[in-house]
């Protein structure tokens, strides 16, 4: 690399990175759940699936709090920030997430825009003052994998008690949550062959599948 | 019957008899319309026969045309299938009932020339202990069927039992299978040695086939290696497995890495031909195991090389380096060249390369081919444990620093310090340079240690290292007199240059050039001289008049400065001056004031100018008694103080 | 007798499907006896045994099926005897019978059994003949009570066999289409998370600056603002219950 060259702005290189698509900006997901009882199986299974799971699962607690501000279309952007509760010196992260592509029967799984960055803690005070409002959040807990490019989480979703303490949360459902997801650049459509064949492998057990959750019945405004 | 003979024109056989009219007029059967049975079987004849040699058979025809069919049948399948022979014929049988019936049918169905006609029912004739007889029969039929497929399974098992000590081709997969990643492509058992799994990204394929091994069990009944340590409890000497491994050409045979380190231009040639084959010629017979892990250990030694060569190529130094045939060849410091070769010889004795006797043992580098193994297996291990995201939502992949340098700010300057990585190429020169820094440094302190018998030099290496420091603590000491002197030094041995902390918590950088630690040495040997003489006068109660560490005068040394003191006796009649030099070694002086006898003269004519002290006179040291230095000035000291 | 007609035709149809079927599975098998004999090995010919085996049972059922006329009560009536040739038949028979002579009809016609046949059933009768009503009254019941016992055993092997199989199978559910889409929803809408305000309501509490919160604490609240929090503690609390009555209401609806 030649320094002597005066250096780009951050946006030229930006643009250029985003032409030469080398962005990871496409997230493909799968999504499923398992029940409690059958946790311990699957991550048996896992274990022995995955990479390098000698020194046993890796374990996260992470707590998400989802922001969402009107601009000029009728649906509000949501913002998601996300912290790890066990990692306290770990940056905080703020994702985006555009909406799901289901696709038809072809494609193999769901396919979103997904653009994160690293951040303080700060970032809560920011949106605040950007006129974001937090719409939710909860708490995930659980293990993850990774098996090449592939990352599995399994993880249990609680409710973070209103005004309680936050050591009083209160789980979803009896389910896992377990998600397949690859980031990728745009276009790298092969990857959902693997995930696929993956999620294949831990069937009956976890039916790894495109959720579309508009379908189910919602209440409350959007 | 002599007439008759003339008449018979017409083939009896041809127009049978059907049918005698009340008329008495014959009725014959149509020459061409043999019976259906007949002329079923033709067809079928027709239909098999497809070699020449049936024909051959008719003559051997027999009076009835059914048995002809057989005959002709059988003469035409003898050869091949006497095995099917009575499962055919059979088979045939039941086709002919079968075409029956499925005409009679088709004809009925028709309902042109037969139909199925209704009948009043007639009660069947119940004949149960007939039915009862045949059920049995067929019962046992197949009971029996079944007893003697479980005798068979039973004596094949007893057998298999009795025999436990012949290899069992499954029970060897099974073990095989417990050890190295199987896989069946359609009739063939292919396994994969390569690292690929543990992270590993070389391109060359680490396939191996699995077969079972024909049976030339006798001839060869030795020859089998104990097992690796993964396999489990040592097994009786056995003979040869029933599985048989074939890995491809370029992986067999023995290969290492051979890791050199020469001076100078001390023959190259010598090197080169250094890469011979030292392998001892590979044994066909040698167990699965063995064979596999040797193929496994070519496989890694040629990813290495591989590597190692690649970065070689890429790597600018200021001496580049070459990289020649299977040779890799950098220089470490000025005159040291390290050497890294591959050496393979091929399976079944031949060598592949080079072809000059083994290498003398011990001439080559075990504990950096060591650690040039143990930086691929790092580089593996990195490629597969990457650090996994927290939160949970962040992308695989880079690590804690870089998910930290968004929010921290990290300046252009630190994010590209993330990206360098030292190369294992690079690593390994370090860790060469750092071998032969160390190598010298214990060279230097050996040699002094040796020449210089007073004071002691004592040098105590860390145990602990790490592959490119290490450290020494370096203590002067007098024998006999360690209580009031000790001089004590750290150096610490980089790669290409090596610190040095003294007491006083000087610091000083000496180069590679073992010349710096030795002067460095001496100095401080000197030092300590000085500095011990004037412990020891404090102990005697000798007064410290002045000293210099650095001292101006004197003929001028070729290596640091001359170092000097002055002590006065308790009563400060007496005076003794030590000069000490790295290169002279100590010299003393004393100095008598006052002088015990007086006698004035022309420019002294009181005495108590006397006191204010003498000329120096200088010891001869050598005639001193003494068993060192500071034992001679203990002495000395002793018989100036008790003068007075 | 409409119907019966019909019944018959219907049941030669079957028969006939069956009998084609099974006289080609013989035919394959021959042929490949005949040419492949070289590679033929034990179990492509147990396999072709097999096959067969199972269409005879077939052929049987369909003969002992109900929508089936009782076959003993049919005879084959020959309506016509034409010596000419008839290409009809020819097709018919592929190829076997060219005319419906009365050479072929008998063998056609044939009510006997195979002499085979005939003498083992003749032996067997014999056999049975020989014996007083009262033993064989007493050998049968015998028989049908071994018979009924190894039945038994075998039909509880197989139960055994086959209800282990359905165990190790996994049956039991280990996950759950409903947990997956309200887990899913959940975090992607905050379905069954957010406390389902109308907007103005929202207490500005909510909006506590997370900055000052101290590291390590789980939700986004600040201790230092007691007052606020009471509020906090209260307004979505009552709002909660609202809603819960509310979605309790859209489950019954739907």
């Amino acid at each position: 690399m030649d320094w002597g060259q005066p250096v780009n702005t951050a946006m030229d290189s930006l643009t250029a990175a985003l032409k030469s698509n080398i962005i990871p900006n496409q997230e493909y997901l799968l999504q499923g759940s398992v029940l409690d009882a059958a946790v311990e199986v699957l991550l048996h299974r896992l274990r022995g699936l995955c990479d390098n799971v000698d020194s046993g699962p890796e374990t996260f607690h992470d707590h998400e709090m989802c922001f969402s501000i009107r601009g000029t279309s009728p649906q509000p952007l949501l913002l998601r920030v996300r912290r790890a509760l066990d990692y306290q010196d770990m940056p905080w992260q703020l994702r985006y997430i555009g909406q799901s592509e289901l696709g038809d029967k072809s494609r193999p799984t769901i396919v979103r825009s997904s653009i994160d960055v690293g951040c303080n803690a700060t970032v809560v005070e920011f949106l605040t003052e950007l006129g974001c409002r937090m719409d939710f959040e909860y708490i995930l807990r659980g293990y993850m994998f990774r098996k090449g490019r592939m990352k599995i989480t399994v993880s249990k979703i609680f409710k973070m008690g209103q005004g309680k303490p936050p050591e009083s949360v209160e789980p979803m459902s009896q389910s896992y949550l377990v998600e397949l997801s690859v980031l990728a650049p745009n276009g790298q459509d092969a990857i959902g062959e693997d995930m696929k064949n993956f999620a294949e492998q831990l069937r009956p057990l976890v039916q790894l599948d495109k959720i579309d959750y508009k379908r189910l019945p919602v209440t409350g405004p959007p | 019957m002599a007439y008759s003979v003339n008449i018979s024109v017409e083939a009896p056989i041809e127009s049978q008899i059907q049918e005698i009219t009340y008329d008495g007029q014959e009725i014959y059967q149509a020459p061409l319309s043999m019976s259906e049975n007949l002329a079923k079987m033709a067809q079928k004849i027709d239909f098999a026969r497809v070699s020449p040699d049936t024909f051959k058979s008719e003559p051997m025809e027999t009076d009835k045309p059914d048995d002809d069919a057989q005959s002709k049948d059988s003469a035409a399948f003898q050869a091949p299938q006497c095995l099917w022979d009575s499962v055919r014929s059979k088979l045939r049988n039941s086709l002919t009932e079968l075409c029956v019936l499925q005409d009679v049918l088709t004809i009925a169905k028709e309902k042109r020339y037969m139909v199925l006609d209704p009948v009043p029912q007639e009660v069947p004739e119940q004949k149960p202990m007939a039915q009862i007889y045949a059920r049995k029969k067929a019962l046992s039929g197949a009971a029996s069927v079944l007893l003697s497929a479980a005798e068979r399974l039973r004596t094949s098992q007893t057998e298999m039992a009795r025999n436990r000590t012949t290899p069992d081709f499954h029970i060897e997969l099974l073990r095989l299978r417990q050890n190295w990643r199987l896989k069946k492509v359609s009739n063939a058992i292919i396994g994969d040695l390569s690292y690929r799994t543990a992270g590993s990204k070389f391109s060359q394929m680490g396939m191996f086939e699995v077969t079972k091994a024909e049976d030339d069990a006798s001839t060869s009944q030795a020859s089998s290696p104990p097992p690796s340590p993964g396999l489990g409890p040592p097994m009786p000497p056995k003979p040869p497995s029933a599985l048989r491994v074939t890995v491809p050409s370029e992986l067999q045979g023995v290969a290492y890495i051979m890791v050199l380190c020469r001076k100078d231009q001390e023959d190259l040639s010598v090197s080169a031909n250094l890469l011979g084959s030292s392998a001892p010629s590979a044994n066909p017979d040698v167990h699965w195991q063995q064979k596999l892990e040797a193929a496994q250990n070519v496989l890694f030694c040629k990813e290495l090389f591989n590597q190692l060569a690649k970065e070689a190529v890429q790597l600018q130094g200021p001496i580049p380096h070459m990289v020649v045939g299977n040779q890799i060849m950098a220089t470490v410091l000025p005159g040291i060249q390290l050497i890294i070769g591959l050496c393979h010889s091929g399976g079944g004795g031949e060598s592949k390369r080079g072809i000059a006797p083994p290498p003398p043992k011990g001439d080559h580098d075990h504990v950096l081919e060591h650690s040039l193994h143990q930086l691929l297996r790092e580089v593996h291990h990195k490629n597969t444990h990457h650090p996994f995201p927290h939160p949970s939502s962040g992308p695989l992949g880079p690590s804690k620093r870089r998910a930290l340098a968004g929010p921290t700010a990290a300046d252009r300057y630190q994010l590209l310090e993330m990206t360098k990585s030292k190369t294992m190429l690079e690593e390994m020169i370090e860790q060469t340079q750092h071998f032969f820094m160390r190598l010298r440094a214990e060279y230097v302190l050996d040699t002094i240690a040796k020449e210089v018998k007073d004071p002691l030099i004592v040098s105590h290496w860390n145990a602990l290292n790490s592959p490119t420091q290490s450290c020494v603590k370096i203590t002067i000491i007098t024998h006999g007199y360690e209580v009031i002197g000790k001089s004590s030094l750290i150096v610490h041995v980089g790669q290409k240059s090596m610190k040095c902390v003294c007491r006083d918590g000087k610091v000083m950088h000496l180069s590679y050039e073992p010349q710096e630690l030795r002067d460095l040495i001496f100095c401080q040997i000197h030092q300590h001289q000085i500095n011990s003489v004037q412990a020891l006068g404090r102990c005697m109660g000798w007064q410290h008049l002045a000293n210099s560490p650095h001292l101006g005068i004197g003929p001028v040394e070729p290596l640091g400065n001359a170092s000097s003191c002055i002590l006065a006796s308790p009563m400060g009649d007496r005076i003794i001056a030590i000069r000490c030099a790295p290169q002279a070694g100590p010299q003393v002086f004393i100095a008598h004031s006052p002088r015990k006898d007086f006698f004035s003269g022309q420019l002294v004519k009181e005495r108590k100018w006397e006191n204010l002290g003498g000329p120096f006179k200088e010891v001869r040291w050598d005639k001193m008694e003494g068993k060192n230095f500071l034992n001679k000035m203990e002495l000395l000291m002793a018989s100036l103080t008790s003068n007075s | 007798m409409q119907r019966e007609e019909k019944q018959i035709d219907n049941a030669l149809d079957v028969m006939l499907s069956r009998v084609t079927e099974l006289k080609n599975s013989v035919i394959h098998l021959l042929y490949k006896m005949d040419h492949e004999s070289e590679t033929l090995s034990w179990p492509t010919v147990l396999d072709n045994f097999a096959l067969i085996s199972s269409q005879l049972t077939a052929f049987n059922k369909c003969l002992g099926h109900d929508k089936v006329p009782p076959l003993q009560n049919l005879v084959v009536l020959p309506l016509l005897l034409n010596p000419d040739r008839d290409e009809d038949l020819l097709r018919m028979t592929e190829g076997r019978i060219p005319a419906f002579a009365h050479d072929v009809v008998p063998d056609y016609l044939r009510t006997k059994p195979e002499p085979e046949v005939e003498q083992k059933m003749m032996q067997l009768e014999h056999k049975a003949a020989g014996l007083s009503n009262e033993t064989t009254q007493k050998q049968i019941a015998a028989y049908t009570k071994a018979i009924n016992h190894i039945l038994d055993i075998v039909a509880k092997a197989r139960e055994d066999c086959e209800s282990e199989n359905v165990t190790r199978g996994g049956a039991s559910q280990t996950s759950s289409l409903a947990d997956t889409q309200t887990l899913a929803a959940a975090i992607a809408i905050g379905k069954g998370l957010k406390p389902m305000v109308p907007q103005g309501v929202q207490s500005p509490g909510m909006m506590v600056p997370p900055g000052n919160r101290p590291p390590g604490q789980g939700p986004p609240m600040n201790p230092n603002q007691p007052p606020q929090m009471g509020m906090m503690g209260k307004a979505p609390g009552t709002i909660k219950t609202n809603i819960k009555s509310a979605g309790q209401m859209h489950s019954y609806n739907r």
